[in-house]
């Protein structure tokens, strides 16, 4: 997968490496079991200081997405759950989406058919 | 004495000749990212503000260069004596040709963007995949190498056999109708010199070939699996052209080894010259009719691949090329410390350049400035006196 991150933006690099590890796995781009590059290899390819990339390693370990081991480095998680404190995580983030939706004089039906869209693009259907 | 001064005059204006005819075709070769060390967009480069830069550049070499040859003649006239240090000194001059020639340019192109308002994004590439494969030494085409070291063993072993049938001086120089006109006394150091001048290149010119491998090469944005496939395509033709130069210089090293410890075998100067242009002729013509990373290359199998890779490639970013322009002073040295690559692709040329913000890099520079200033002051000053 390609990985596309600008380092002018005001969205931090570790912050967008995650995002693009998160939908590169939605979508199958990177399938379980797969390798990741070690952080000072994609430091290098990317032109970003390795601490960044191991900050996103970090991260997408503690929430599950991969598994970081001493021999391979970070490998694609083979099943990824992160129980109830995933679902509160992901209920706070759709309950700001909804109030912003709310907002914008979207009605309920509006929104979910957006929500459900924008699911069907993440798994890399066509909606 | 006349004819070694006419053999290093002869030199001297082909090196000067050379580099003069590699100075103006820099810019040419470069990605069309790049102006003179300044990203800007591709677009832009058949505007007539950036065809005029690369003409002021061109005209500025040329005339330079009618200059340093002219200098080089009178030099060889008024006082022939000097001429080995003209072929020492004639290269710098030519560098300083270089930076006349190319500062006021990247002063302009910078000026001209700012003007222009010509943006382009900072977006950076890396594949998942080839981050793996990357920096692999298999990528190395190690046959050569392989073959030059036993070529330089061969020549080592066949020296040590002979020592004690060979006369008290050897010839370690001939002129060119390839008549000895130097000689030392036999010893082993002196037997095993060529070998070990050999050893050095080849060690020399395979650390460069590993330098084409471990480089982090530019991605175009717009088609990225295209650029995997150009790079990788670079890299071997860049592999084979190294290795074809070094096995073609033990060649060369082998057969003066064994002149002398036979001196009657006859090679013609001509000959060794043949073998010399032969060696070096991919290593030159490959970058440029590669192109910058490979940018040139059309590989033949990326057509499928690039069914592959096509994911998420949305945006129109027009550029590809590391770094921001202020980490690049003078549009030619690489200096970013929160960027762990060592080697990266210049600027300006086709060549590979270093992140000088690393301390190998500070080291290794360091020791290599220090050198070559050390033999230029100790050669002149055992020179003149």
């Amino acid at each position: 997968m390609i990985i596309e991150i600008n380092p002018s933006s005001p969205i931090p690099i570790y912050e967008q490496l995650r995002v693009q590890v998160v939908l590169g796995i939605a979508a199958g781009r990177l399938i379980p079991g797969e390798v990741l590059p070690s952080v000072r290899s994609l430091g290098a390819d990317l032109g970003v200081n390795f601490h960044t990339v191991n900050k996103a390693y970090t991260i997408l370990c503690e929430e599950g997405y991969i598994i970081l081991n001493r021999r391979q480095g970070a490998v694609i998680a083979d099943s990824i759950s992160g129980g109830k404190t995933f679902v509160s995580k992901l209920s706070d983030q759709i309950v700001l989406a909804a109030a912003e939706a709310v907002c914008h004089g979207f009605g309920e039906d509006e929104f979910i058919r957006l929500c459900r869209n924008c699911y069907q693009k993440s798994k890399g259907e066509k909606p | 004495m006349n004819e070694i001064n006419l053999f290093l005059f002869i030199t001297n204006l082909s090196i000067c000749v050379l580099i003069g005819m590699l100075l103006p075709i820099l810019p040419l070769i470069t990605r069309k990212s790049f102006l003179f060390g300044v990203k800007i967009p591709i677009e832009v480069q058949s505007t007539s503000d950036v065809k005029g830069l690369k003409k002021n550049y061109i005209t500025v070499c040329l005339v330079g260069t009618v200059v340093l040859l002219a200098m080089a003649i009178v030099q060889y006239f008024a006082v022939p004596d000097m001429t080995i240090l003209a072929v020492m000194y004639f290269p710098l001059l030519f560098l300083a040709l270089q930076l006349l020639a190319y500062i006021p340019n990247w002063k302009r192109a910078l000026q001209l963007k700012e003007e222009h308002g010509w943006t382009v994004t900072d977006v950076v590439f890396a594949d998942t995949k080839t981050s793996h494969t990357r920096g692999n030494l298999s990528e190395l085409p190690w046959f050569w190498y392989i073959a030059s070291l036993i070529l330089i063993i061969i020549s080592a072993v066949v020296a040590l056999i002979q020592y004690p049938n060979l006369p008290d001086i050897i010839p370690t120089h001939w002129d060119i109708n390839m008549v000895a006109d130097a000689w030392m006394d036999k010893s082993y150091m002196t037997l095993l010199l060529m070998p070990l001048i050999n050893l050095g290149m080849v060690v020399t010119i395979w650390l460069s070939a590993f330098m084409f491998v471990r480089a982090k090469l530019q991605i175009d944005p717009q088609n990225p699996a295209l650029s995997f496939a150009q790079h990788k395509s670079y890299r071997r033709r860049m592999g084979h052209s190294l290795g074809f130069l070094s096995l073609g210089l033990a060649v060369i090293f082998v057969i003066l080894g064994f002149k002398s410890i036979w001196p009657e075998m006859s090679f013609s100067f001509s000959l060794m010259m043949v073998l010399m242009l032969l060696s070096v002729v991919p290593a030159i013509v490959v970058p440029v009719v590669s192109g910058q990373g490979g940018g040139k290359i059309k590989p033949k199998t990326v057509l499928d691949e690039t069914d592959r890779n096509k994911d998420g490639r949305t945006d129109s970013a027009n550029t590809h090329g590391r770094g921001d322009d202020k980490r690049w002073a003078l549009g030619m040295f690489y200096h970013n410390p929160d960027d762990p690559a060592y080697i990266v692709e210049d600027r300006f040329g086709s060549n590979l350049g270093f992140n000088y913000s690393r301390l190998p890099v500070k080291i290794g520079v360091f020791l290599v400035i220090l050198a070559i200033v050390g033999f230029y002051v100790w050669f002149t000053l055992s020179w003149l006196s």
